[in-house]
């Protein structure tokens, strides 16, 4: 199989299994996307005593991210509410599956 | 019940700064749990150790370095964290060198408060950003040689 067509295959799985998946759908300003989203809460180590705060992340295929999303806008709706965050972090695992991390927007 | 005058020192202090504008109460003694989500700033109060001196018969001198800890965190994305933390260390800083402070630790036999020239920032990134700015004060106080109370 060629590397093309390798790719193509990894994408139309990847799309399949998001849509099987998603718990959350993101808008970066255009068309919709299925994403996983994630929004646990972790400890973080400042000072004596620390602070806990949400840490919100979004997984989706590669594909399905725009190209230089650090910095961008993306509206994310879970459980039917939308919230306004800004890509901090674009993590491509190499295998046409990235892993966005977030802020609140202001 | 007897309290030392370590945990009247400690509780004076914590009065003091819970009292400072845009805390809303946020001030706590020894806290280890880490702050919630839903507050973005607190002061805590943490004792470490302290040492005395017998410079007078009869009477300990104590030195007890209090670290006093500022915590801010930001509501969106895009703030310098160092930034968040900054007014209330400087409220902190002023709050524990005000004479009024000092006139109402006497009664403890506290007779000097000073802090260190030295302030550590940690940082950190969640939903936004966090910091923290953690000074040092050093309480001189007196009790008698026989007992923890003033």
């Amino acid at each position: 199989m060629s590397a093309a067509a390798f790719a193509a295959l990894e994408d139309r799985l990847n799309r399949s299994a998001i849509a099987r998946v998603q718990n959350a759908v993101a808008n970066f300003g255009a068309a919709d996307v299925g994403v996983i989203f994630d929004d646990a809460t972790m400890q973080a180590q400042v000072g004596g005593m620390g602070m806990a705060s949400p840490t919100p992340t979004i997984q989706l295929p590669t594909e399905s991210v725009p190209y230089g999303a650090v910095g961008t806008l993306v509206t994310v709706t879970d459980r039917g509410v939308a919230r306004n965050y800004v890509v901090t972090m674009d993590e491509p695992d190499g295998s046409g599956w990235s892993r966005l991390a977030l802020e609140v927007a202001a | 019940m007897t309290t030392s005058a370590f945990t009247g020192i400690k509780a004076g202090l914590v009065a003091a700064l819970a009292t400072l504008p845009g805390l809303d109460g946020a001030a706590y003694a020894n806290r280890l749990r880490p702050l919630q989500s839903t507050k973005s700033k607190a002061v805590v109060v943490r004792m470490s150790r302290a040492v005395a001196v017998e410079q007078v018969l009869g009477k300990w001198d104590w030195s007890t370095p209090i670290e006093v800890e500022c915590y801010g965190r930001a509501t969106a994305a895009g703030t310098d964290p160092a930034d968040l933390v900054d007014p209330l260390l400087c409220d902190v800083w002023a709050a524990l060198m005000a004479p009024a402070l000092l006139t109402a630790l006497a009664p403890l036999g506290v007779s000097a408060l000073s802090l260190s020239p030295q302030i550590e920032w940690d940082f950190a990134e969640g939903e936004t950003a966090m910091a923290s700015a953690v000074i040092s004060l050093m309480v001189q106080h007196r009790t008698g040689i026989n007992s923890l109370t003033a």
